[in-house]
């Protein structure tokens, strides 16, 4: 999966993170901040259960 | 990212990719024994300024995360700089968990000791030197001030000793070096590890009790500073203190009101270290 399908997978159905490992998330996270997503994607998966590492980096 | 290095420091995971081996082999040799972190806060990335520059006249751009679109290629042999600046860059861009002092930070018996100041005041020099006489380092670059407790959090990446300061760590074992960048835009840089105990305790934080505003090249004297001046000198030595708002206004102002302050003025490093031992010995009283 390119990462621009995992971050726009993301932003529409933030349950299908619950599938992602560290790597993953990296991942995510790296191409959320480079197209100046953290903030909405931060919003999307706000309620959900994260990895305490990445709860950290959306709060 | 052809090749790629995960480092935690303090309590800052990093990860750094660059287009060339190099930079990566020379971190991963300052850098031995540093924990990995699964899922790091940042990324930097060392990529050629134009394809080509991958391989013609090599030139490093530092991008990541998030970057300075102007900021000046480096050379591939200053590698080792370009990711100490792009670790900065992060931090200084992008960290939100902590209100960031640029400042020096040791720390001794539980307490730190913090030093602030412009580029050249010898921050780096003085936490390196005072790492190696009974301080642990916490940092040569970054205090992270914790809003909601007032702790120091320590990020202990390897001190960059610059031009003549170089010179100063004779005795200390050479494994512990970077190797000797000549030429780099702010002169002759070598990197220097870090103690393993340093390294060991990077996670513990410490509660502040002493700043201190060294400056080099002048008579020794020690001045008390004003509550006012500190707090103004501290929003200029933040680089988040606007962007984090109220919450970083009223860490700030209670840091100011209950950490004490003095300006040290040195001619030479062997007096500043005395004068540091002395502040610290009057503040214990």
């Amino acid at each position: 999966m390119s990462e621009a399908c995992l971050l726009v997978r993301a932003l529409a159905h933030p349950e299908s993170t619950r599938a992602l490992d560290a790597v993953g998330w990296t991942a995510l996270i790296a191409i959320a901040r480079a197209e100046q997503l953290m903030g909405s994607l931060a919003h999307r998966l706000d309620g959900l259960e994260l990895p305490p590492k990445v709860a950290g980096l959306c709060a | 990212m052809r090749h790629a290095l995960a480092l935690q420091v303090g309590p800052v995971g990093l990860r750094i990719g660059s287009a060339w081996k190099r930079p990566i082999d020379e971190l991963r040799a300052l850098y031995r024994g540093y924990p990995a972190p699964a899922i790091p806060d940042f990324t930097v990335r060392l990529e050629p300024a134009k394809p080509w520059r991958r391989f013609v006249k090599p030139s490093i751009f530092i991008g990541g995360d998030f970057i300075l679109p102007d900021a000046a290629p480096l050379a591939l042999a200053h590698g080792l700089l370009a990711a100490e600046m792009g670790m900065n860059l992060q931090m200084a861009l992008g960290q939100r968990r902590f209100l960031l002092l640029h400042a020096a930070a040791v720390e001794r018996e539980g307490r730190a000791l913090l030093m602030t100041g412009v580029s050249g005041a010898g921050k780096s020099t003085l936490a390196a030197l005072l790492g190696e006489r009974g301080w642990r380092l916490m940092g040569d670059e970054f205090a992270l001030l914790e809003m909601a407790t007032g702790l120091v959090h320590a990020f202990p990446r390897a001190v960059s000793l610059k031009n003549e300061a170089v010179g100063l760590f004779g005795d200390v074992a050479a494994d512990r070096f970077g190797p000797l960048m000549e030429d780099t835009p702010k002169g002759a840089i070598r990197h220097l590890r870090p103690r393993d105990d340093a390294i060991a305790r990077m996670t513990e934080p410490a509660r502040p009790a002493l700043l201190l505003f060294p400056r080099y090249g002048f008579e020794a004297e020690t001045r008390e500073i004003g509550q006012a001046e500190v707090f103004v000198r501290l929003t200029q030595a933040s680089t988040n203190y606007v962007a984090l708002g109220e919450a970083a206004f009223d860490a700030l102002t209670g840091f100011v009101r209950e950490i004490p302050a003095r300006a040290i003025d040195y001619p030479n490093t062997d007096t500043a270290v005395a004068m540091v031992e002395r502040a610290w010995a009057e503040w214990e009283r």
